[in-house]
């Protein structure tokens, strides 16, 4: 006989479970209907089919109601699924290569002015995106890197190097220090000790820091469209603004946000249990401990 | 030569710091200069008018309305992200079957972009072919499609939708520091005779606090800077009822083109993000 509490438990993952997949069924959903059967209220795919992904890829398909035309750009789309593979892994290498050192000083050695330095690199996280909007616009438009890739990498970086030096600091810190101090007393020297012993150790904090700053990249709408879209550089979600044109397409307007999504989906869902190894349980100690 | 530990980390440091600075100081300091210009695209003009844009946003009605709108919002997602961080948290700590893949349900709103989010949203809750209204029919719950995004409950929706989006990270914070709670404690406790109530609130809660805090943080500055949400969700409509100040800046810049008015409203916007930024870093770094 199971007890109350095991009951209130199993209910409450149960109701967690229809939440956190509700509106991606939504999604899903109408990404394989056509549009008439998802208007008649389907809650359930009627008449399903692939047809809306393969028009966004560029092919006419015929579907239940008759022959459909393929999305009339679905070459800029393609274009920018290319573009986008190309920045997010470059931002991600960019950025761990970039943190994991500062990281590693910053949450185990003994610095003077430590706050200050955290202080310094977070205070440029917290600007609002819309207030650095226009003059990133104009500069780039001027020194013509809109047009190419490393503009959108350049700003992803400025946002993926803080966010991932704050957690890796605190990563860092958290790790027991018995082994590099037994390996600096064995004459190993700070950086080979850091190399040797501590990398190792924080092998899973760095995967997990890998996949938030790759998802930064994949997923960022804002600076993406603001910069690149109109030009050869336009990511793929720069160029999904062009459904906002498609109302009566809700099909491939889903099917291509699905395909936006898929990727980044198995990306956390493969790393999840690296996320929790980050154990951000005390960041203010990283301060406090000077 | 024989660097010490303060200067290792500076020479490790201070490249990035310069890095993000340098990106973002002309930026800033550009839009700080236009706001104080009144600038025309049409008479091609610039005319220095001092602080009279901020002046202006003091007697527009619609930025102060966007104020209240903002306002709203971070309250109602801060509130909702904490209060599911901690739930979802507590769920996944339990011994239950099926665990793993509870855990990959819940990180998967989490890796949605922000952009995703609101066209999940917008096909959750639109009145033709929304997902919700389509169940409720079909349940015999309602008998005509609801308007969900309407001018009085737009805003809540907003934030549901950004509550779903951020939550999974707040509650992989908690998460982890819950599972540094030694199990004897809760032992020790349940001899005690402690409620679960009164476990949670002796036991865990001062293992969890700073994720707590560290999530309302996050809660707050993403939700006061969130704009993509706004504007592929609901397009800060019906009329302005959500705009919050990040959408009306956006739209005074890039819609009507007004970069002088634009630059001011967005730094207000900024000046109110780093005052919140420090109150809770002081609230971080207190001893205990």
């Amino acid at each position: 006989m199971p007890s109350l509490k095991k009951i209130l438990v199993y209910l409450a993952a149960l109701a967690i479970a229809v939440y956190c997949i509700a509106p991606i069924y939504s999604l899903v959903i109408i990404s394989l209907m056509d549009v008439r059967d998802v208007v008649a209220g389907n809650v359930i795919p009627v008449n399903a089919n692939i047809n809306a992904y393969l028009r966004i890829l560029g092919y006419d398909v015929v579907g239940p109601y008759g022959p459909l035309r393929a999305y009339g750009a679905y070459e800029g789309l393609l274009r920018g699924l290319t573009n986008i593979m190309i920045v997010a892994p470059i931002v991600m290498v960019i950025t761990i290569l970039a943190t994991v050192p500062a990281s590693y000083a910053l949450g185990r050695l003994r610095v003077r002015g430590k706050t200050f330095l955290i202080l310094a690199l977070l205070a440029s996280r917290s600007l609002p995106p819309v207030s650095v909007a226009l003059p990133y616009f104009f500069l780039f438009s001027q020194i013509g890197l809109r047009t190419s890739l490393l503009g959108i990498i350049i700003v992803h970086l400025t946002i993926t190097i803080p966010i991932i030096t704050w957690v890796l600091t605190g990563f860092f810190s958290a790790l027991p220090r018995d082994l590099e101090r037994a390996a600096r007393i064995d004459g190993c020297s700070r950086s080979g000790a850091f190399l040797r012993v501590v990398l190792p150790m924080a092998a899973p904090g760095i995967a997990a820091s890998a996949v938030i700053a790759f998802l930064f990249s994949w997923n960022d709408f804002f600076f993406s469209w603001l910069i690149s879209q109109g030009t050869p550089a336009a990511t793929y979600n720069a160029q999904l603004s062009g459904f906002f044109n498609f109302q009566n397409e809700p099909a491939m307007f889903a099917a291509a946000v699905t395909l936006q999504v898929i990727l980044a989906a198995i990306v956390a869902a493969v790393l999840q249990k690296y996320i929790v190894k980050l154990r951000i349980v005390d960041p203010g100690a990283v301060v406090i401990e000077q | 030569m024989k660097l010490s530990d303060t200067a290792y980390a500076l020479l490790l440091t201070i490249p990035l710091i310069i890095l993000i600075l340098s990106v973002n100081i002309y930026p800033i300091a550009y839009s700080f200069w236009l706001s104080l210009n009144d600038v025309s695209l049409l008479k091609r003009s610039i005319e220095f008018i001092g602080l009279q844009q901020y002046v202006k946003a003091f007697s527009d009605s619609v930025f102060k309305n966007s104020v209240i709108i903002s306002i709203r919002f971070v309250a109602e997602s801060v509130l909702l992200i904490v209060f599911l961080s901690v739930g979802i948290a507590l769920v996944l700590n339990e011994k239950i079957r099926g665990l793993p893949i509870l855990k990959v349900l819940v990180i998967l709103p989490w890796a949605l972009s922000e952009f995703a989010v609101a066209i999940a949203g917008r096909f959750f809750l639109d009145r033709n072919y929304g997902f919700l209204n389509a169940l409720l029919l079909s349940l015999g719950l309602v008998k005509e499609p609801l308007y969900f995004l309407n001018p009085l409950n737009a805003v809540d929706w907003l934030a549901i939708f950004f509550a779903w989006n951020v939550s999974p990270i707040g509650a992989y914070f908690i998460l982890s520091a819950l599972q540094t709670v030694p199990e004897d404690l809760y032992k020790q406790a349940r001899v005690d005779g402690a409620s679960a109530f009164q476990r949670f609130r002796m036991v865990s809660f001062p293992f969890i606090r700073y994720s707590v805090l560290i999530t309302a943080v996050l809660a707050t500055i993403l939700s006061a800077s969130s704009v993509v949400l706004f504007f592929a969700l609901t397009g800060g409509g019906p009329g302005f009822a959500s705009t919050p100040v990040t959408l009306y800046a956006f739209r005074v810049y890039f819609n009507a083109q007004d970069f002088g008015y634009g630059a001011a409203l967005s730094w207000l916007l900024l000046l109110s993000v780093i005052v919140a930024s420090v109150v809770y870093f002081r609230l971080l770094t207190r001893r205990r």
